[in-house]
């Protein structure tokens, strides 16, 4: 009796075995479709899926080399992608070979175009702005234009350079605030080495000795800061004379307005002499970009549009401190002072 | 005891040693996004100092995903965009990239570019890099790639602070949008 039991389990535990042998070979063996993808895989010279150059390093450069040597004649579509004769796939993208043989299909679904990165600018007040920006070219045209030009003919380029260096570093409460603000140390220790650096080996700002010893100039304003702070510009405005700006923006120029010790220097003085500091600073600054406002305005099919895209593409670089993409709080190596600048330009 | 010891100290000294040997050459070894920009970038300097518009093209023609960059660039009038004058366009686009990269060469003829690092953006990389010019001047680039047939080709390009596509992209809309999103106008516009 005990034999029967054990000669019937010792049955069962070899058609176990036999079971278990059987699905391994099962799995283990290439079929029929398997082995066309192996010798696929084997022929293939293109861009294997197992192949991700992005993130390799070092050791994996061969691999890679290897896989970028293509031979059309051997060309596979790997799946899943659909089976269209002479175009290569990625990740079951679809890769033209050039130009003309770029996927019929123009929609907007193109799974190889990426999106935007640039957050786009809201314009509810387009036809009011429109208006105002229409004044602005002409205020620009008679008085701000022809006044950038004659400082550029008159003035020699060392002495502009030495008047620029002065505004920056009359600048300097309202970016050192706001350094501060922003909870960045580091860049507000930069602000103040900058500021003792140029008003005394510099001649009271003239000249710019700190970026020769390693401390660049950076700008920061209250708009900027109530960005890291994560306020949304807002609806896009063009403010009279002033230029492009919205809510966020426009309450960060009074607070730095507020914050500017020109300001209460110049609290009781006469109209004339408040107009020289700010005047100065527009004709300065429209001489920094006459260049490229030229070439805007000669090939920008809609001058406004154009403006608008670039304030805000701008701004939003300079609210993350770093070029478009990077995360904030990147210190003081950010993007070098706007060309633009923030309390009065002269759009 | 004191082999085992003496081994035990060897595998452990052996252990610490070479990743420390090591670790100088995989923290400067460039990833082949950055390896690609490197080159690509001196390309675009070379063509910014010979101010050529002819070299610009090439670069494009070699290095951008001209295909990519123009169904961006119409925005919400991809639509518009027919087989018939597909062809014409894609060039068209290229020649006018290549002319805004030549119009605006003196701010791209560095001296050199320093590639800085990598990030993924989900559906494109992110190379970040600094254009350095004399007298400590340096202007940050960043070059945004697809993956296009195991390599890479480049989408948009963000000089201090500014996206060509996205500047590309108003141009071209604003275009289509004056003109009903007829297609013939934005290539007129091209044309000229």
């Amino acid at each position: 009796m005990i034999r029967a039991v054990k000669n019937r389990n010792s049955v069962h535990l070899l058609r176990m075995m036999t079971c278990v042998c059987c699905a391994a070979l099962f799995v283990l063996s290439p079929g029929t479709a398997s082995a066309e993808r192996q010798s696929d895989k084997s022929a293939f010279k293109g861009t294997p899926l197992s192949l991700q150059p992005v993130e390799e390093r070092g050791g994996k450069k061969k691999r890679v080399a290897k896989a970028y040597k293509s031979d059309p004649s051997m060309r596979v579509i790997i799946e899943p992608a659909a089976a269209v004769p002479g175009i290569d796939v990625v990740d079951g993208v679809q890769v033209p070979k050039d130009l003309s043989e770029t996927g019929d299909d123009a929609s907007g679904d193109d799974p190889s175009v990426p999106g935007d990165l640039v957050e786009a600018q809201e314009d509810p007040l387009e036809g009011i702005n429109r208006v105002v920006f229409g004044f602005n070219q002409v205020i620009d045209r008679l008085i701000m234009e022809p006044s950038a030009r004659i400082y550029r003919a008159v003035v020699p380029r060392p002495i502009r350079m030495g008047v620029t260096n002065v505004l920056n570093n009359l600048a300097t409460p309202i970016t050192l605030t706001n350094d501060i603000l922003q909870g960045n140390p580091e860049a507000a220790a930069n602000t103040i080495k900058r500021f003792m650096v140029n008003s005394t080996l510099g001649i009271g700002g003239l000249f710019d000795h700190a970026t020769g010893l390693g401390e660049p100039l950076h700008r920061e304003d209250f708009g900027q800061t109530l960005g890291t702070w994560g306020v949304g510009a807002g609806p896009y405005l063009v403010l009279p004379v002033l230029g492009p700006s919205n809510p966020r923006d426009l309450t960060g120029m009074v607070a730095d307005t507020a914050v500017n010790p020109m300001t209460w220097i110049l609290y009781d003085a006469p109209l004339w002499q408040k107009s020289i500091p700010v005047g100065t600073q527009i004709v300065v600054s429209r001489e920094a970009i006459l260049d490229d406002y030229d070439n805007l305005r000669k090939n920008s099919p809609d001058l406004y549009a154009s403006i608008r895209d670039l304030y805000a593409q701008k701004r939003q670089a300079e609210i993350a401190n770093e070029a478009a993409g990077y995360d904030p709080g990147s210190g003081v190596n950010s993007l070098p002072p706007s060309a633009i600048p923030q309390t009065l330009n002269p759009y | 005891m004191t082999d085992i010891v003496r081994s035990l100290s060897r595998r452990l000294f052996m252990s610490l040693a070479i990743p420390v040997a090591l670790a100088p050459s995989l923290a400067f070894a460039a990833s082949p996004a950055e390896s690609y920009v490197s080159k690509v970038g001196n390309g675009v300097i070379a063509a910014a100092r010979n101010n050529s518009v002819g070299q610009f093209r090439s670069l494009l023609r070699a290095n951008a995903d001209i295909a990519a960059i123009a169904i961006y660039s119409l925005g919400p009038y991809r639509k518009s965009l027919t087989s018939d004058v597909k062809s014409e366009y894609y060039g068209l686009v290229e020649n006018y990239i290549a002319k805004v990269f030549q119009q605006n060469a003196k701010k791209l003829a560095g001296q050199g570019l320093e590639v800085k690092d990598t990030k993924d953006a989900g559906d494109s990389i992110l190379v970040r890099s600094v254009l350095n010019f004399g007298g400590g001047g340096t202007v940050p680039v960043t070059w945004r790639l697809v993956k296009r047939g195991g390599g890479y080709r480049i989408f948009d390009v963000n000089v201090d602070g500014i996206w060509l596509a996205s500047t590309q992209k108003t141009n071209f809309v604003s275009v289509l949008k004056k003109n009903n999103g007829k297609m013939s106008a934005l290539l007129d516009y091209l044309r000229q």
